[in-house]
């Protein structure tokens, strides 16, 4: 097992030093978001479609340079020049001055704001031992390494509570090897916290260690590190309503649940409806969106919203890049997705068949998830605004689709996979999307 | 097992391809990455092509300008 541990500490650290910075959508956002909750400011959302300058985040983001594109390429190598000479290597922080002149509103802050406060107090601790501006935003990555740790490490856990040690061991090198999870784990955004705290309480619901206040927290913990972890409550809830007490005392724990629950989603509750007259922040989707939006009829967002998932586990073959532009061979990332698609259901018919005490959890807690999820696509392809479900918000699906591939191939094969597809993809999409 | 994972590295691993073979570096190689892997290869027919020490010195100077 230390050898495993070895081999993904290494991995991991590999791809965090050679991703350079802002190298997942949104991710500016969110280091903007984590800025002003550094500077205790909680950023408010755009009203309209304006431009949002000048803010802290402008100068990485030409340094980087994300937008300037040659139309006849795909992606263009980072400016090495530019990078090297940047003033952001020299500078430890903005003067007052400029700093004044920084607009507090992001695209993000419609997110709720667990993984944004941690982060900003990394940032802080970044600030306090004076590293420049360039590698703050590196030392405000470590933020996900720690979920990506925290994520891998209850993942094992999880997988020898229902799988033996030899088997375990290799079904986790598959899912923590995944280039998709590392660039979770690397970049700055909440997909890694959220995934990590619903690892955990699968974790805890499978040990069936755990009362309802401590559910509540780590549910609610889950919903704050990104709305997207409310799956967690309706999970908690239906466990609750099949375990074997009296109905008074279900009831009692069920009510008990869902106050505590609420009760720390509440502030964040709160602070939309004081700003912006509504609980949750949808209105911050139509705002970000740059394409005309129409809407569309019920049955076809009711099909195209399954069809989304598409883009989900194609990005488990290992796309990269700011708007997902750096991607493996398509036969590559095509024959993958088909095999996931496959296995993972062919998987799936096996597990259900089995007997294993585990089971009835894990169906309840991946119904909920994709029906969250799918919810969310079927929102996404009715009102028109046409956003897919990236795979950054599926890391705890792809975790349940492990488990099904174990039930198909050999333990041993997929762990050998895993890490030849992580060579693959840090040698054919990796160095040569952002270095040669 | 261990000998065996080995030799399958050894065989299979794509860095050691990249290292033997290497990146086409002509005008197209931008398009390689994305394209199928006959775009790869025909790219690599070219004569431009950066492989072995070279790779890694042009690698290692552009993470360290871009790390320090």
């Amino acid at each position: 097992m230390k050898k495993s541990w070895l081999l993904i500490f290494f991995a991991y650290w590999l791809f965090f030093w050679l991703i350079p910075p802002l190298q997942t959508p949104d991710e500016n956002d969110h280091y903007e978001t984590v800025y002003w909750l550094a500077k205790g400011v909680y950023p408010y959302q755009p009203r309209n479609r304006q431009l949002i300058k000048p803010r802290f985040t402008d100068e990485l983001f030409e340094t980087v340079d994300l937008k300037m594109k040659d139309p006849n390429r795909n992606f263009n190598l980072p400016d090495f020049k530019k990078i090297e000479t940047s003033r952001l290597k020299q500078k430890h922080s903005y003067s007052a001055k400029q700093q004044a002149g920084f607009i507090p509103i992001t695209l993000q802050s419609y997110q709720t704001p667990l993984y944004h406060f941690t982060a900003a107090w990394i940032f802080k601790l970044g600030q306090f031992l004076r590293l420049s501006l360039w590698h703050l935003s590196y030392f405000t990555r470590l933020t996900s390494a720690l979920f990506y740790f925290g994520l891998v490490y209850y993942a094992y856990k999880s997988l020898r509570l229902l799988f033996p040690k030899k088997v375990a061991q290799p079904l986790f090198l598959f899912f923590a090897l995944n280039p998709q999870v590392i660039r979770s784990g690397i970049s700055i955004n909440p997909d890694i916290a959220q995934a990590f705290l619903a690892m955990f309480f699968l974790y805890l619901v499978l040990k069936a260690k755990i009362n309802t206040i401590q559910a509540a927290i780590v549910a609610g913990l889950t919903g704050l590190a990104k709305f997207s972890g409310v799956f967690t409550a309706p999970v908690a809830n239906l466990l609750i309503l099949l375990t074997k007490q009296p109905w008074t005392q279900k009831l009692q724990k069920i009510i008990f649940f869902n106050l505590i629950f609420l009760l720390l989603l509440a502030p964040w509750f709160y602070l939309n409806y004081s700003r912006y007259g509504t609980l949750t922040t949808t209105s911050g989707f139509f705002i970000a969106s740059s394409h005309q939006i129409v809407p569309r009829p019920i049955g076809k967002a009711l099909i195209l919203a399954v069809l989304d998932f598409r883009h989900t586990l194609m990005h488990f073959s290992g796309f990269l890049g700011a708007g997902n532009e750096r991607y493996p061979f398509k036969f590559f990332f095509i024959i993958y997705t088909v095999s996931l698609v496959l296995f993972g259901f062919w998987g799936f018919l096996r597990f259900i068949k089995k007997p294993n005490p585990y089971r009835h959890t894990l169906l309840i807690y991946g119904f909920f998830y994709l029906a969250f999820l799918y919810y969310l696509a079927f929102f996404f392809q009715k009102s028109g605004l046409n956003w897919d479900i990236q795979g950054r918000y599926f890391l705890n699906g792809f975790f349940l689709l492990t488990i099904c591939l174990g039930y198909i191939i050999r333990p041993k094969y997929l762990a050998m996979f895993g890490f030849w597809h992580y060579l693959f993809i840090l040698s054919f999409v990796l160095i040569p999307g952002y270095y040669v | 097992m261990f000998k065996k994972t080995i030799i399958f590295l050894i065989i299979f691993s794509p860095i050691l391809w990249v290292l033997i073979i290497g990146y086409p570096i002509s005008h197209n190689r931008r398009q390689y990455a994305t394209d199928d892997f006959s775009g790869y290869v025909r790219a690599l027919s070219g004569d431009n092509r950066i492989k072995g020490l070279d790779l890694i010195k042009l690698v290692g100077g552009r993470v360290k300008k871009l790390l320090f």
